[in-house]
């Protein structure tokens, strides 16, 4: 279908776009790559819709760097693309990279932001199993009541809510993605059907710190099982002081299937989703462990 | 008719090159696409490109129930969308016009080209809006209130052929769009004296053309003649229905396909989408375009037919086989279009690759509240030879007896007549089968363990080269003609009616001109598929456009060669046959007195002759008639084309995943004109095959509401997904085909999804007998298989739909 007519107001500063949506309210979207708001649009989802506010002339979003200690600060406009093949995020942290490679197809990733896939809060966003399991944090720009930090745990507060409140003139201007230490690793493994352009059946991305041969700490996010992506706190604890033998493994992902509440689509029917997690959570705690250098 | 094709062209085919001569035909590199460079530089006009000056756009109202009554139509709301112009109901068109697809069953056309009172489908057509942008026809078209009583849907073809059932078209006539029966033999003989009978059942699932060019069409109307330009395989049989449902005669219509995006069947018949932009601009004075998005295509164009399958089968113990009885249901979706022939191409394709003496067949084709089910790439056979093929292996296990092995003991073999009349001719078969399972290392098949995640699996088929019938009502039954114009200027034109839809007929046109005449191929231009302008073909199906009209062509461009030599032998004092046309000249062989240029022999030709030019005109019949629709009898095509594959799997066990790590295909297409082409046309067919066997399906809830309508849940395989892939050209020249040629664009994708099918059940040691086998199912399938034993899967329902289906109905075809 030909999209519907809107307004559309390109911002030159934070504060501008932030002012603009507050008053517009749910009449009003910001846009950065506009990979999910112009199909909305489309398919006439958002009917009240009528102005479109346009970030990327916003000076300062696009950034991506990484200090020794601290990590990856990711911009709000900093493409999905950019993240992919950035030589620096493949060296300290694949996984991010390999979950922006996740998403969609390269002409997408070539517009898309993640601070609009996770902002989007599709259950089954990429890129968000890893945000979480990394224990990263965002920045939140408002313009009368300042910036705030909010915790990933926290950013996914209910089925397309986000702790981003476009209606108060909330923006998200920056991920920040601590290092991984010594003993640390990450990973994450999407399932879909395709080998890629494909919507994850379930996603699963697991951190671990280890103490020699055994779990000092994990932490497991699971998405497309419930109405966002969770954490698997049972299977954490299962693992913590545990050695990674096949045994292990395979219980952890039992109790992480446990954990999670899929639905029935039309891409994959819940118990389906459900025996994936097993199997997935047992290939990404694997495939964490075996990225820890020596 | 006393004279055959042959005699007729005699004279005309004494002045061909011969094979050892050929500078083009066949050499690998030799020439390249004649659009390539239109289309790398994405300048190539297609349909969408044809903008007009003061162009005004069309959008249709399509039906949200899958069968209701339609009560009302209003157009209040949608009159205030700024710009609106016009509105179209089913009522602006001719009563009892209805669209189909061959003139020769026009008794069975059943699209209105808007519902009148009632809609079959969800996105069937009721109305259509025309506006000075696409934006206010869409809103326009948002804001047509249609009321409707919804009926129930029919959406399981069985439930659809009982007596009870509501009827979908007509009252009276079991909800079948057409049944075919075929007898062959003495079946009962057979199977009572048989050591090995069986009784299988198999299912394919509802796919789609996923064409890149979604179907669209732009038309004018000046001097009271409308010009469409239109996404279509068949320009000739497009302009006959566009006509038929205008209510004008054909004179009135010109017909131009411009660039098409990929055909695949699924631009065979005609649309609403092509008749409402026609009237438009007969109301309005102005160019009127109407261009399909991607879920109107999926909704309101074709699709294959899902076939349900019993097959019974009569084997020795050795592996001979004896007979075959089978049912193949179809199911035909709301209407019957290009869908018509495919119940009798299934069962046409069930009666080889293999010999089979007695048979037993039937197919019917019900209408369902479905999207109507057509013409796709392999008509039938993708789902004929998933089923027969895996039902091979099947026997061959029952019997010990190795599945290559068994397909070699019954194998067609050249110049050998089926029991209902089919005429084989050229066919290497055997060789296609011993090139794939040598590739595949078949003799050590065993080194992967039955159950192990890994398996290779084979299978074979056969397609019709030249499908001989010609859609519409023609003189000796012709399927195409061609003109040739040599020109003194130093070129020759070929008027070709085929249409190029993106597998290549315009380069293979184009090359078998110039290999005749001795030209480069940018000395020859093509004219092609435009009704006015180019003479007559029936269209780009059936795999019958290198063979008929690459024919047609050769005849045209020998008749005008034949004209040029004879008035040369007769300066020259030789026979026409003595005179080459090579590197632009014309001359006898080692004979310096005689040589001229191309330019010079065309002018000295037209010296002679009043300066009329010498051109030449040709055609192709395939001598058949229309009974081998009705009686199933004779021989359907010119020449068939046989396949082999073999696939290498690798299953993930846990999830299903299954990973074609490598295919081979084995193709007997004749002389291979254009070997990329060839290459081109084998590596897409197992792209699609792969998407046949393990990825695609259209899914819909229990109101006929289609749930996958794009490319996001609707999954075709990718780049990615695709195999490692060898192709072997396993062929010798066809005595019939143009330049020795058989097809290679369709049968080719008849054994992808059998073979695959085939290695799955090996890697994985269950049989499969459903498709698609998508990491779900194959998961279901496989913890069942490891909790209950069960080792077969698929079509559980079948068995007992089968029993209670009643009788055939009598008395029609």
């Amino acid at each position: 279908m030909a999209l519907p007519t809107f307004d559309y107001v390109k911002a030159a500063s934070l504060d501008e776009a932030s002012e603009l949506q507050k008053k517009a309210g749910n009449t009003a979207m910001i846009m950065a790559g506009g990979t999910d708001i112009i199909p909305l649009l489309r398919d006439r989802k958002r009917t009240e819709l009528k102005t479109i506010i346009d970030i990327k002339g916003i000076p300062g979003l696009d950034g991506l760097t990484y200090e020794e200690g601290k990590g990856l600060k990711i911009g709000g406009l900093t493409k999905l693309y950019t993240i992919q093949n950035d030589p620096v995020v493949n060296e300290k942290n694949k996984a991010v990279a390999d979950a922006a490679h996740y998403v969609a197809s390269a002409q997408i990733r070539r517009k898309g932001t993640m601070a609009g896939n996770i902002c989007n809060a599709s259950p089954s966003a990429d890129t968000a199993p890893i945000l979480i399991a990394m224990d990263a944090s965002v920045k939140i720009y408002n313009k009368e009541t300042g910036e705030r930090t909010v915790p990933m745990d926290d950013f996914f507060t209910g089925f397309k809510k986000t702790a981003v409140v476009p209606e108060n003139g909330d923006i998200l201007t920056e991920i920040d993605i601590p290092d991984l230490g010594p003993g640390e690793g990450s990973a994450y493994l999407d399932h879909s059907v395709r080998k890629a352009m494909d919507l994850a059946i379930v996603g699963v991305a697991a951190w671990l710190k280890m103490d020699g041969r055994k779990v000092e700490d994990v932490r497991l996010a699971l998405g497309g099982v419930a109405i966002t992506p969770i954490r698997a706190p049972k299977a954490e604890a299962f693992l913590k002081g545990k050695e990674l033998t096949d045994d292990v493994l395979e219980q952890a992902g039992e109790i992480a299937s446990g954990e999670c509440s899929p639905i029935d689509d039309v891409r994959a029917s819940a118990e389906y989703r459900t025996d994936m997690i097993r199997v997935y959570t047992k290939r990404a705690v694997k495939k964490a462990a075996d990225s820890i250098k020596a | 008719m006393a004279i055959k094709q042959h005699d007729y062209y005699k004279d005309i085919e004494s002045v061909y090159k011969k094979p050892e001569d050929y500078e083009l035909a066949g050499k690998g590199n030799a020439y390249v696409r004649v659009d390539a460079e239109a289309k790398v530089t994405g300048k190539a006009v297609y349909t969408d490109d044809v903008d007009l000056p003061d162009m005004w756009y069309c959008k249709l109202v399509h039906s949200p129930y899958a069968h209701a009554r339609i009560k009302s139509i209003d157009f209040t709301e949608a009159k205030k969308v700024p710009g609106v112009k016009a509105f179209l109901t089913g009522k602006d068109f001719p009563e009892g016009h209805n669209l189909g697809n061959p003139e020769a069953f026009k008794e069975l056309a059943d699209k209105e080209p808007l519902c009148r009172e009632k809609v079959r489908m969800i996105g069937d057509e009721v109305a259509a809006v025309c506006a000075t942008t696409e934006e206010a026809a869409t809103e326009a078209a948002l804001k047509v209130k249609v009321e409707y009583e919804p009926l129930k849907p029919i959406l399981d073809p069985f439930e659809a052929m009982q007596p009870d059932a509501l009827p979908i078209h007509y009252p009276d006539q079991e909800n079948l769009s057409i049944f075919t029966v075929m007898n062959a033999g003495d079946p009962d003989k057979a199977f009572a004296e048989a050591d090995y009978t069986d009784c299988h059942y198999y299912k394919t699932q509802q796919m789609v053309h996923a064409a890149l060019e979604p179907h669209g069409a732009v038309a004018k109307y000046e001097n009271g003649e409308w010009t469409i330009w239109t996404t279509t395989q068949g320009a000739y049989v497009s302009r006959y229905w566009i006509a038929w449902g205008l209510g004008v005669p054909e004179s009135q219509v010109r017909l131009i396909k411009p660039m098409v995006g990929g055909g695949f069947g699924g631009k065979l018949d005609v649309f609403a989408h092509e008749l409402c932009p026609c009237k438009f601009a007969q109301m309005t004075g102005h160019p009127v375009k109407c261009i399909l998005k991607r879920d109107e295509v999926f909704m309101c164009t074709r699709t294959r037919h899902p076939i349900s399958f019993e097959i019974q089968s009569a084997f020795t113990k050795e592996g001979k086989m004896l007979a075959k009885r089978c049912i193949h249901i179809l199911d035909g979706g709301a209407y019957g279009g290009s869908g018509i022939a495919a119940n009798t191409l299934s069962l046409i394709c069930a009666t080889f690759p293999y010999k089979v003496e007695n048979i037993d067949m039937h197919a019917r084709r019900p209408y369902t509240n479905h999207p109507a089910s057509g013409a796709m790439r392999g008509y039938s056979a993708c789902q004929v030879h998933f089923a027969h093929e895996v039902h091979m292996d099947e026997v061959a296990n029952a019997l010990n007896i190795d599945p290559l092995e068994l397909r070699r003991k019954n194998e067609i073999t050249p110049y050998y007549t089926g029991p209902t009349g089919l005429e084989f001719t050229s066919c290497c078969f055997d060789e296609c089968l011993t090139a794939c399972a040598d590739y595949i290392d078949w003799e050590h098949r065993f080194r992967f363990e039955e159950g192990s995640g890994e398996g290779i699996g084979l299978s074979g088929s056969g397609f019709m080269s030249g499908t001989g019938f010609p859609v519409l009502v023609t003189p000796h039954y012709c399927s195409t003609a061609a003109i040739v114009r040599l020109n003194r200027e130093g070129y020759a034109v070929v008027f070709s009616g085929a249409n190029d839809i993106g597998q290549g007929c315009d380069t293979v046109m184009t090359m078998i001109v110039a290999e005749e005449l001795g030209l480069r191929m940018d000395e020859v231009k093509l004219v092609q598929s435009d009704t006015t302008a180019t003479p007559w073909d029936a269209g780009s199906f059936g795999s019958r456009v290198t063979f008929l009209s690459g024919n047609a062509t050769r005849h045209a461009v020998g008749d005008a060669k034949y004209k040029l030599l004879s008035h040369w032998a007769g300066e020259w004092g030789c026979k026409p046959q003595d005179i080459t046309m090579k590197d632009h000249r014309v001359f006898i062989k080692g004979d310096p007195e005689h040589n001229i240029s191309y330019n010079e022999a065309c002018f000295g030709y037209e010296e002679t002759n009043f300066g009329r030019c010498c051109a030449g005109v040709g055609s192709f019949c395939h001598e058949g008639d229309k009974d081998v629709y009705v009686k199933n009898v004779g021989n359907y095509a010119t020449a068939y084309s046989f396949s082999a594959s073999a696939a290498k799997v690798k299953v993930d066990m846990e999830t299903g995943q299954v990973d074609v790590e490598d295919f081979v295909f084995g193709h007997d297409c004749g002389r291979p004109l254009n070997i990329r082409a060839v290459e081109g046309q084998i590596e897409g067919s197992v792209a699609m095959g792969l998407g046949f066997s393990c990825f695609e399906e259209c899914l819909y809830d229990e109101n006929g509401v289609i749930l996958n309508p794009g490319f996001r849940d609707y999954r075709f395989p990718t780049a990615l997904d695709m195999p490692h892939m060898k192709t072997i050209i396993c062929s010798e020249q066809d005595p019939e085909g143009p330049m020795g040629a058989k097809e290679a664009g369709e049968g080719s994708t008849a054994p992808v999804g059998s073979a695959i099918a085939n290695a799955i059940m090996y890697a994985t040691g269950i049989t499969l007998r459903e498709l698609p086998i998508t990491p779900e199912r194959l998961w279901r399938m496989l913890r069942e298989h490891e909790k209950t034993g069960k080792s077969a899967f698929g079509a559980e329902d079948l068995p007992d739909k089968f029993a209670n289906m009643p009788p055939l109905p009598e008395g029609r075809y």
